[in-house]
């Protein structure tokens, strides 16, 4: 019931901010009156500087904060006003690579990845077999038993990127999602979300770095002092 | 909710379980010692009337009939009774033989009965009762069957001792339901305070498993069962060290003087060990359930 009224359904206008303006609590006004659309399967980079206000843009459609005024539609759902029970059921269908990963420090990284399966009561068998394939496209098999602080940071980073794609969601939204890789590596993540976006998932890519964006095309979202730029 | 994240939930549990380590087992510690305090009391309320039986040595009941009654029914009462389980004798006491006792009670001032105008003494019967564990539930039980009869006017079976042992175990019930009341609280408190300082400590991971889009049901199992198994634990072992305590005074009793070997001690029933596993797994749960309470609410 909670599940299919938030489904995320693959339809043309999948992201839509209305005159959003976000202020936290020291009156920080992180994004300010900010209206736009995102279509379906777009590949998009937010770019801007630290401090910009990216983070904040992607927190409002995963509803992690809610807006101080206007709208985020996700799927023509009013995400800024989800009752908060049926937040699990919208992020289940978002994968989220968090800018500090937010790993299950107790956990390994097989655990880690298989945690977004496990939430939505997949069978053992299923679990195993499609962790060990995330892994594998994160090249991370190897270290499927070790703890994240054993890992280094792009590592760590890999295994948050698995766990994000790994439910195969709608929307896949990526905060720096290569700040600690190699140019090899990055090159080798953003296929991925390349590939992911063939099947019609929308990325999208917070970055400082526009020189990442212009490499790779796609559109480009300018965001400064939480403001859009033309 | 599916067997496959049942098992997950239960290992959840057992892991978290240990990550709190000295004081997973510290709160069991507590909680089984507070358990058998109170499993002490439900063990003495047990055994009250086997040790008043033990020194009041009383065996029998006293059937008072009416005036009048044919000789062949009486006859006839009588055998019935002494058909009844339990019981060991019966002997027809008559209202001559009644005064006759009564008079060599009174020896010299025998004297005094001569000038009565009719005998007042009641035909009885005198049922002597097999001698068992809880002879005072047996002659109650008797003599309850035997008032039913038209026949009788009264039984006496020392009512009056038998009623105040009552309201001593019921004055006792009171007292340990009170105790329960507390040792529940310090339970809930003790057990919400352990779980709490592990979900604490994982306070983080908490908001983590939130942004991944685990539900509060998610998280909140886990801890559950966590409280459960530490409820349930405690209990079983403070049920455990009751039942040692039990067979301890049992075996020195057997080896003491004639008089305590008389003493018969039972463990008590199954509805208290049911009930103390029952309250203390319920605790366990609730005792978690309110230490989630603060890290599920939701932010703002
Ligand atoms: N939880 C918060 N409480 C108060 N202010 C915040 C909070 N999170 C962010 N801010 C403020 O909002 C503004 C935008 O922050 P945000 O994290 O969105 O920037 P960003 O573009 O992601 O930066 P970076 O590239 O450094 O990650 C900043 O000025 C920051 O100080
Ligand atoms: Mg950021």
């Amino acid at each position: 019931m909670t599940y299919k009224s938030y489904k995320i359904i693959r339809e043309a206008k999948m992201i839509e901010f209305r005159y959003l303006t976000k202020t936290y609590d020291r009156g920080i006004r992180a994004l300010n009156n900010i209206t736009l659309k995102i279509e379906r399967g777009e590949f998009v980079f937010l770019v801007g500087l630290s401090g910009a206000g990216k983070t904040t843009f992607l927190r409002m459609i995963y509803a992690d904060e809610r807006p101080t005024s206007g709208f985020v539609y996700v799927s023509s759902k009013d995400v800024g006003n989800i009752p908060n029970r049926n937040i699990p059921y919208l992020r289940r269908q978002i994968g989220i690579v968090f800018q500090d990963f937010k790993l299950l420090y107790s956990k390994t990284v097989f655990e880690n990845v298989a945690f977004a399966l496990r939430v939505i009561g997949t069978k053992e068998a299923e679990v195993y077999k499609r962790t060990i394939k995330a892994l594998n496209i994160v090249e991370l098999t190897q270290k499927k038993s070790c703890f994240p602080h054993e890992l280094s940071g792009g590592e760590q980073q890999r295994v948050a990127i698995a766990r994000a794609i790994i439910n195969d969601p709608p929307i896949l939204l990526s905060d720096e999602p290569t700040g600690n890789l190699d140019a090899q590596l990055t090159n080798g993540i953003i296929n991925l979300f390349l590939n992911a976006n063939e099947q019609g998932t929308t990325v999208i890519i917070a970055t400082h770095d526009l020189e990442l964006a212009r490499r790779y095309g796609g559109r480009v979202i300018h965001i400064a002092n939480g403001e859009i730029i033309q | 909710m599916r067997f496959q994240t049942t098992k997950y939930f239960i290992k959840e549990a057992c892991i978290n379980f240990k990550r709190a380590g000295v004081m997973s087992y510290a709160s069991i510690g507590i909680i089984t010692v507070t358990l058998f305090v109170l499993s002490l009391f439900l063990l003495f309320t047990t055994n009250l009337k086997g040790v008043a039986d033990l020194l009041v040595k009383r065996t029998s009941v006293l059937v008072y009939l009416k005036d009048k009654i044919p000789q062949q029914q009486i006859i006839e009462f009588e055998k019935t009774i002494s058909e009844m389980e339990q019981v060991s004798e019966v002997v027809y006491i008559s209202k001559q033989d009644a005064l006759k006792k009564f008079k060599e009670n009174l020896g010299e001032n025998k004297d005094i009965l001569d000038n009565l105008p009719s005998n007042p003494l009641p035909n009885y019967l005198e049922v002597k009762v097999k001698r068992s564990n809880f002879v005072w539930d047996e002659l109650k039980k008797i003599s309850e069957e035997i008032e039913k009869s038209e026949l009788v006017t009264e039984v006496d079976y020392g009512q009056r001792v038998v009623n105040i042992l009552d309201k001593i175990t019921y004055g006792l019930m009171i007292i340990i339901v009170g105790i329960t009341i507390v040792l529940g609280l310090v339970t809930l408190i003790i057990i919400s305070n352990t779980i709490g300082l592990g979900l604490f400590a994982r306070e983080e991971e908490i908001a983590i498993m939130k942004l991944v889009g685990a539900t509060n049901w998610f998280i909140r199992c886990p801890a559950l069962i966590e409280g459960l198994l530490q409820g349930i634990i405690s209990g079983g072992m403070a049920i455990g060290l009751l039942w040692l305590l039990y067979k301890f005074i049992v075996v020195k009793l057997s080896t003491a003087d004639a008089l305590f070997q008389l003493i018969p001690i039972k463990f008590i029933p199954l509805e208290f060990i049911c009930g103390i596993l029952l309250a203390s797994a319920l605790s366990g749960c609730l005792g978690s359930f309110l230490s989630l309470h603060y890290f599920l609410k939701p932010k703002k």
